[in-house]
């Protein structure tokens, strides 16, 4: 069988000896070491590799750049690796092109199950990273609703929606837009409606969330 | 009496065990404990190494007293800013040469050597 094709980029050189024992002893890889961004273009420059194990803090401009420029030399499978493992890394190093993310305290057979299943096209998350990726899905889920809900009211009722926000009564309301306090009434009482919320006060706190929010964005 | 110097390696990231397993071969017996330990300095003060490695924040406090009250060389390898660091007079001096395996055994070789001479 033909070892699969790793490069270790990583700033660390321990790391980089310990990576490289680890996998040196399995026979099915074949690595190679580098430990800056221009070694990872030298390196690639003959063969791409099929994996790349890249250290988010990879000297001089850090990992994100060495996956973009892996992923466009055609390497298939980028894995980042860091002790700093917040969301908004995590994300930048999927969005930039890896295609799995591993903490570096990762355990020896760990790091082999995960690269092994990387050759074969996997994408290889710590455990505690799934659950960073699955709360975001459910905030994307919970983000298209907001928007599905806010779409089914009309200009009026936004308009209505953001005086209530704003903490005016319905006299006030009728006032500001010329039109009755029966109407400004019936408004609010589609608004609760149509958005399922209890109160007007629940409406407040929707449309500094949701309306708000997507305004300034 | 032991035939050769016990290293204690108290480790974080386990990789780092892996590392050291060849590098140390020669220097001593290495003995790993993954981290955190409930009490890292009772686990030394009672295991007595001839010297210690660690690379977390909280065994490097344990181990800085460890080496205050018995002499014993201790190491810290500090993976943020991929520096290493030996405790000297109760503070950390850091040790030039980089962090390779190699430059890990040869750190402990010279403060062993340090130790006798």
């Amino acid at each position: 069988v033909k070892p699969t094709r790793i490069v270790v980029a990583d700033g660390t050189t321990v790391l980089r000896a310990a990576v490289r024992s680890v996998l040196e002893s399995e026979k099915d890889f074949d690595v190679v070491e580098v430990t800056n961004l221009a070694d990872i273009e030298n390196a690639t420059a003959g063969a791409v590799p099929e994996v790349a194990l890249v250290d988010l803090d990879l000297p001089p401009r850090g990992g994100i750049v060495a996956v973009k420029d892996l992923a466009a030399s055609g390497c298939r499978e980028i894995i980042v690796w860091s002790f700093r493992t917040d969301r908004a890394l995590v994300f930048a190093a999927i969005r930039a092109g890896a295609s799995g993310f591993l903490h570096k305290e990762i355990s020896p057979r760990g790091l082999i199950r995960a690269l092994r299943g990387a050759a074969r096209g996997e994408a290889p998350l710590s455990r505690d990273l799934m659950s960073l990726v699955i709360d975001a899905v459910h905030e994307l889920d919970l983000d298209q609703r907001t928007r599905e809900r806010t779409a089914m009211l009309s200009q009026r009722e936004r308009e209505v929606l953001g005086h209530v926000a704003g903490g005016a009564r319905n006299k006030q309301i009728a006032t500001a837009l010329s039109i009755s306090e029966f109407t400004v009434k019936r408004h609010v009482q589609n608004i609760l409606r149509k958005l399922e919320l209890p109160s007007r006060h629940a409406a407040a706190a929707y449309y500094d969330v949701g309306i708000a929010s997507e305004k300034s964005a | 009496v032991r035939d050769e110097p016990v290293i204690a390696l108290l480790y974080r990231v386990p990789l780092l065990v892996e590392a050291l397993r060849h590098a140390l071969d020669h220097v001593g017996e290495v003995r790993a404990f993954p981290s955190p330990s409930t009490e890292p300095l009772q686990l030394l003060e009672a295991f007595m190494p001839d010297a210690v490695i660690v690379d977390g924040e909280r065994d490097a406090e344990a181990a800085l007293t460890y080496a205050g009250e018995s002499g014993a060389p201790v190491l810290y390898l500090r993976w943020g800013e991929s520096q290493l660091y030996t405790a000297r007079d109760g503070e950390w001096v850091a040790v030039p040469g980089g962090q390779s395996p190699e430059a890990i055994r040869n750190a402990l070789v010279e403060a062993f050597v340090e130790q006798v001479s």
